[in-house]
């Protein structure tokens, strides 16, 4: 952001003002002219929160209603506008998309991988996968229902030096019947928050329990699930090389930074167990990814 | 191909007998024949030479095993990983109507009668028109940006118009139906008269020249004045607006006029709006004579015209201070042309104009 940007952002009164939001490489605080919005992205990122200064600024500001007209919501970063809507929860939505858009094109020099990761002392197991395959819901059931430890429900970093999953514990994003699936978890209920929040269910990653955010953790396995009703549960275990073609579709960033992609992946590969796990059976999944951590189910 | 030769560029990932390249986004996951043919390309060995090469080591007759080198060759070179010559060099690609700068719909033009393809900036353009007369005018008007159909890349005709014109007929009675110009579907500009529309058409074009050869930048917002206005008096800049007609006949009835531009050009060096096409080599002569011989169907406030204008005032809705302002004209962070230039000039201008909160259009 240039300075005379952060000049005037800096000089504008704005009902509430984060603290900095530290995501992966990309450091950022929100203000706005709501004060819930700043509430609920501290509340999300409750863990991920400190006090240093950020490097950008999300704004999310409320401009008065012309005649016979709804007041706009507008999100800008760093003074550029990202998506304006008279809809509140098009806006904050976006905020949370683009923010984890942001972290992911921010880290540089680790491999990233749309994926989520868990953690059972000192080996990580990340869930590969496509949108809508089950693997937040693995997860969150793992973390849940499991005691294993959280490290992300959406991007997993690797540090290519040491093999390791970046703790990047951002909320979870479930579907809405993950109240009935998952009675252990803590969905946000606070109206005033979930009103801003549209059809998105989350469970902020800080009432998952002392104990429950996993520190950086090296690879241990890799599972891709795939939920498929009222399937009974299969387990294909693949060979290095098929699972690193399994696993590098769902890396980012492949055409810029392959090398290091794809030999970071190629080395977790060759050295940890990878499996597919298709079925309709949450807790059968789970016992997969316990048995690949040495862990009893 | 007599010797296949790998493209430069693509990671190569053994396991055993098994292999993964990845080349860009690709990748691709090779069985133990397809991975040792690839080892094999070098850009000296025949496809028939790795067949007898690899024959013994497979253990199956060279015949047998020459059809599986030639699929594994074949898919390599499908998949774009063999050095099949230079690729050709890149040309201009069609300006999308829906992309990000005005989209407004999703939707595309319908096809038009006659096209005209213009190389505007970096971009081609598709002119659709079913009137004869006003194809002629907007190729003779804009011919130094004409490409010929001999030039044009595969596939040119199937792609929709960017803008279209209609020219309205008058009716005996009722409502008269108005002139207008689209951009893709949605309607950038209506007018009882055509001349707006034929110089909408141009201004139009002019936001996709390049502007930083001409020294300015693009904003989302646009200049208002009071009727009557001339270059070099001041206005002010408003944000966009979803209903700019609306907003038109409201500021008409308070004497006041606007730009017909669909973004503001500003010329940081002078805090200057420029109304007009500067980097645009057109002719307006064929454009005003056809628009001399259609007749108006109605009156209407001039809108501003064609000069340059020094930048008085920044005026929108919630802009209580300099940063509100800012927030209201910002570029959007994707798909707007030098956005980081753009902003730049914008915190100069809210630095040096008044803040007028509510747009000056009510």
């Amino acid at each position: 952001m240039a300075d005379p940007v952060r000049a005037l952002l800096d000089a504008a009164p704005f009902a509430a003002r984060s603290r900095r939001i530290r995501l992966l490489g990309f450091d950022v605080e929100v203000r706005s002219d709501v004060a819930e919005v700043v509430e609920l992205a501290e509340l999300l990122w409750a863990p991920l929160l400190d006090d240093g200064p950020a490097d950008h600024v999300f704004t999310v500001t409320v401009v008065p209603p012309a005649p016979r007209s709804l007041p706009e919501w507008r999100l800008h970063l760093d003074g550029l506008l990202v998506v304006a809507s008279p809809i509140p929860a098009v806006v904050v939505t976006h905020l949370l998309w683009e923010a984890n858009r942001r972290a992911l094109e921010h880290t540089p020099g680790r491999a990233l991988l749309h994926a989520a990761a868990v953690a059972r002392g000192d080996r990580a197991a990340i869930l590969v996968g496509p949108q809508e395959t089950g693997k937040s819901t693995l997860a969150a059931a793992l973390v849940g229902r499991y005691g294993l430890g959280y490290l992300t429900d959406e991007a997993v970093a690797i540090d290519p030096a040491t093999g390791s999953v970046a703790a990047y514990p951002k909320y979870l994003s479930l579907g809405s019947a993950v109240g009935e699936l998952l009675p252990e978890l803590e969905p946000l209920t606070d109206p005033r928050l979930v009103a801003l929040l549209g059809d998105l269910t989350v469970v902020p990653a800080g009432t998952l329990g002392a104990g429950r955010l996993a520190p950086p953790t090296r690879v241990g396995a890799v599972v891709l699930p795939t939920y498929v009703p009222d399937a009974p549960t299969e387990v294909e275990v693949l060979g290095p090389a098929a699972a690193l073609h399994a696993v590098a579709q769902h890396a980012y960033h492949v055409g810029r930074d392959g090398d290091l992609v794809m030999d970071a992946l190629a080395a977790v590969v060759a050295a940890v167990p990878c499996v597919r796990v298709r079925g309709a059976d949450l807790d059968a999944a789970c016992a997969v990814v316990l048995d690949l951590l040495g862990g009893d189910a | 191909m007599s010797a296949p030769r790998p493209v430069d560029g693509v990671g190569f990932h053994q396991f055993g007998a098994e292999v993964v390249l990845q080349h860009g986004d690709d990748l691709h996951l090779l069985d133990p024949v397809a991975a040792v043919v690839w080892q094999c390309l070098d850009g000296t060995v025949t496809a028939a030479g790795i067949a007898e090469d690899l024959a013994p080591a497979f253990g199956r007759e060279v015949g047998a095993l020459r059809a599986d080198v030639d699929a594994a060759i074949a898919s390599f070179a499908a998949a774009g990983l063999l050095d099949e010559g230079p690729p050709p060099a890149p040309g201009p690609e069609f300006l999308d109507p829906d992309g990000t700068l005005f989209c407004a719909t999703c939707t595309r033009a319908p096809e038009r009668a006659r096209r005209a393809v213009l190389r505007i900036g970096d971009h081609l353009v598709v002119v659709g028109t079913d009137d004869a007369a006003v194809h002629d005018a907007v190729t003779a008007a804009l011919a130094a940006h004409l490409v010929r159909p001999a030039d044009l890349p595969g596939g040119a005709a199937l792609v929709p118009p960017t803008f279209s014109i209609t020219l309205a007929e008058q009716t005996p009675r009722g409502l008269q139906p108005l002139h207008v110009l689209h951009r893709g579907a949605p309607l950038a500009i209506g007018s009882r008269r055509a001349r707006r529309v034929l110089d909408g058409l141009v201004l139009h074009l002019a936001v996709h020249t390049d502007l930083a050869a001409a020294g300015l930048v693009a904003l989302p917002a646009v200049a208002v004045a009071r009727t009557g206005t001339a270059p070099g008096e001041p206005v002010v800049l408003v944000p966009q607006s979803p209903r700019a007609a609306a907003r038109e006949r409201r500021g008409a009835r308070r004497g006041l006029t606007v730009a017909d531009t669909p973004v503001a050009l500003l010329d940081p060096t002078t805090g200057e709006v420029v109304v007009g096409a500067p980097g645009l080599a057109v002719d307006l002569g064929p454009l005003h004579a056809l628009a001399a011989a259609v007749p108006d169907v109605g009156s209407e406030v001039e809108p501003l015209p064609w000069g340059r204008y020094p930048v008085a005032a920044i005026g929108a809705r919630g802009a209580t201070d300099r940063t509100r302002a800012l927030l209201a004209l910002a570029p959007p962070h994707e798909g707007w042309p030098d956005a980081p230039g753009a902003q730049a000039a914008l915190v100069d201008l809210v630095g040096r104009v008044e803040i007028l909160e509510g747009d000056s259009l009510g």
